[in-house]
């Protein structure tokens, strides 16, 4: 079992040099140069090259490259924001944190509403509440992200003034008790949450349902009912925990598709996320913050791939005890 | 007993995705005949006015006439949608046939990389070509393709897969067929069915994308317009300026779940369990 899990560790190195190597190469490669964010026609050319040699971009793209490589393995070292000089991976760090509450509670929410909605329904397949319900999933799951989040400012924070529309905290939150602090925070979670989670809720809800319906149907709960256990047992013991197998695998799905709707989430709200981070330095050009966010972002799925993966052989013993799997 | 509700379903999911699609895209079409106004002229003393007799769905900042705007806007996401699935569709279908076909180090190596370019988030990638580069229409159908046709080779495969064994292959094989004749003559038609379901989901999901980078400000540059950056033009007060973000938004949700819906159809009627 251990040694299939370092297997699988050390099986996500390559993929990750790979991943690593395509987010330089997309940066590098996208038309437009890094050097254009500092240099203009009235410099002179020494002063251009002075510019291009602070920064190393007179250099050729492989040196670049494995000069790049090298500091982020060795070092972990991202370089210096060309906006403001920070140290790249502090900036990122600092900005990891809203993310990752955003992300989490999203998630909850999203398991929380999908699990139990998909289970609500499947017990009543083709009634009139699953086929409210269903619809009702299928409009959030066709919703762009930004638009919900838009309606949300504009009816719950123009309109009805209940819920803050922005920002992590209000301007006065050093000057709140600890419970008016999480009160603050949690207020201004809320929208934003409810804005990411709701087309993943809609996500989770499609696979559990049908996951339910197809184990409810199955052979084995027949078997079971035909040996009179009970319905409670065969639904709770059973069917879903059958149906809640692909979820796991699901993870390799839900993360990425986080992480892009946190983007979004987060210029909507004015987060102080690594989305926004990243938007921001799109428009500033900001190439080494740029390789770090995208690097961050491709290390972290596959870090949840890793662990869905893990999850998945530990669940279902036809993988754990086939010859090739854990 | 069970067959009959379910069939019945399936007709309703085509049609009703039909029907949807089938109003936005004659919306699209008649657009013009509605409203005669370029989608581009400025009248900056009308800024932000409210439906009204002579712009039906009101007129931006800068006095532009929303509806003219939601049509041409509306064509260019549509176009950008179908244009980068088609692209998508083939580049996957050729590596997924590929790769299948030919096995052993090649099909790893390409399945790897399926993997890796999975694994990005793809608003992340596209916004940084996207935004790196000068944005322009063809940049972002190129980019959406390129970062799209993964899922359909991962189908193709694993259909080729299962396929390229069968007797009937073994027997055209034994005839002495070419390889490039057995893969497109033979074996392509007998996959088609699941590329053409996950390929109407695909434009959703690129609907989705394109209207995200254009609400951004990265995907169709101003003056032009698609459904996403008119959003955004409604951006500073959703409901006081609805005219804006309503009608835009509706439209987006509108043609996704329309293809979402379609999609669904297909995929009951071909009875295919492998994609969701």
């Amino acid at each position: 079992m251990l040694n299939g899990i370092i297997r699988r560790i050390l099986s996500a190195i390559p993929t990750l040099l790979v991943g690593i190597t395509l987010c330089f190469l997309i940066i590098h490669l996208a038309p437009g140069n890094p050097a254009t964010r500092f240099l203009n026609p009235s410099q002179t050319a020494a002063t251009q090259e002075i510019i291009r040699e602070r920064f190393g971009l007179n250099q050729s793209l492989p040196i670049q490259y494995f000069h790049w490589l090298k500091q982020v393995l060795f070092h972990f070292d991202f370089g210096y924001s060309f906006y403001n000089g920070k140290d790249c991976t502090e900036v990122l760090i600092s900005a990891l944190g809203p993310t990752i509450i955003l992300s989490f509670w999203a998630l909850v929410f999203a398991l929380s509403v999908g699990i139990s909605l998909g289970i609500f329904t499947a017990l009543r397949a083709d009634t009139h509440v699953d086929r409210v319900i269903n619809s009702t999933m299928m409009i959030f799951l066709s919703t762009p992200a930004f638009w919900l989040g838009l309606m949300f400012i504009g009816l719950f924070t123009i309109h009805l003034n209940w819920l803050p529309g922005s920002h992590l905290h209000s301007l006065y939150y050093d000057q709140l008790d600890s419970f008016g602090q999480l009160l603050d925070s949690v207020r201004h979670l809320i929208l934003p949450v409810f804005t990411l989670g709701l087309p993943l809720a809609a996500t989770v809800f499609k696979y559990i349902r049908a996951g339910m319906i197809d184990a409810l149907q199955s052979d084995y709960t027949l078997a079971a009912r035909a040996r009179g256990i009970r319905q409670s047992t065969i639904l709770w013991k059973y069917s879903l925990k059958n149906s809640l197998l692909p979820l796991v695998s699901l993870l390799g799905v839900i993360i990425p598709a986080l992480l892009s709707g946190a983007v979004i989430v987060e210029v909507v709200f004015a987060l102080p996320g690594v989305g926004r981070a990243m938007v921001t330095a799109v428009f500033g050009r900001d190439y080494p913050i740029l390789m770090a966010g995208a690097s961050l972002a491709f290390f972290i799925v596959i870090l949840f791939n890793i662990v869905a993966d893990i999850f998945y052989r530990i669940l279902d013993p036809r993988i754990r005890n086939s010859a090739g799997g854990l | 007993m069970k067959i009959l509700p379910q069939k019945t379903q399936t007709n309703q999911s085509m049609t009703s995705g039909c029907i949807t699609i089938g109003l936005v895209f004659i919306f699209l079409l008649l657009g013009p005949l509605l409203t005669p106004i370029n989608h581009t002229s400025q009248n900056l003393s009308a800024s932000l006015q409210p439906p009204s007799s002579s712009h039906w769905m009101g007129t931006d900042y800068y006095g532009r006439d929303v509806l003219a705007r939601l049509v041409f806007g509306g064509r260019i996401t549509w176009i950008i949608a179908i244009a980068s699935t088609f692209m998508a569709v083939n580049i996957g279908t050729i590596i997924g046939l590929f790769s299948a076909y030919q096995g052993g180090w090649i099909d790893l190596i390409v399945m790897r990389l399926v993997d890796v370019m999975l694994a990005f988030p793809k608003l992340f990638v596209v916004l940084l070509i996207v935004g790196l580069g000068a944005s322009s229409t063809s940049l972002l159908i190129w980019v959406l393709a390129l970062f799209s046709w993964m899922e359909i080779a991962r189908i193709v495969r694993s259909e080729v897969m299962s396929q390229k064994n069968r007797t009937y292959i073994k027997s055209v094989r034994a005839l002495g067929l070419r390889t490039p004749r057995i893969v497109f003559i033979h074996i392509l038609p007998n996959v088609l069915g699941p590329v053409i379901v996950s390929s109407v989901l695909l434009i959703s999901t690129i609907i989705l994308v394109e209207s995200s980078l254009s609400f951004l400000g990265l995907g169709v540059q101003a003056p032009s317009a698609s459904w996403g950056s008119i959003l955004n033009d409604g951006r500073i007060d959703p409901l006081g300026t609805w005219w804006l973000s309503v009608p835009a938004g509706l439209l987006i949700l509108t043609t996704v779940i329309g293809f979402n819906l379609i999609g669904n159809g297909l995929h009951k009627q071909l009875d295919l369990k492998k994609i969701v």
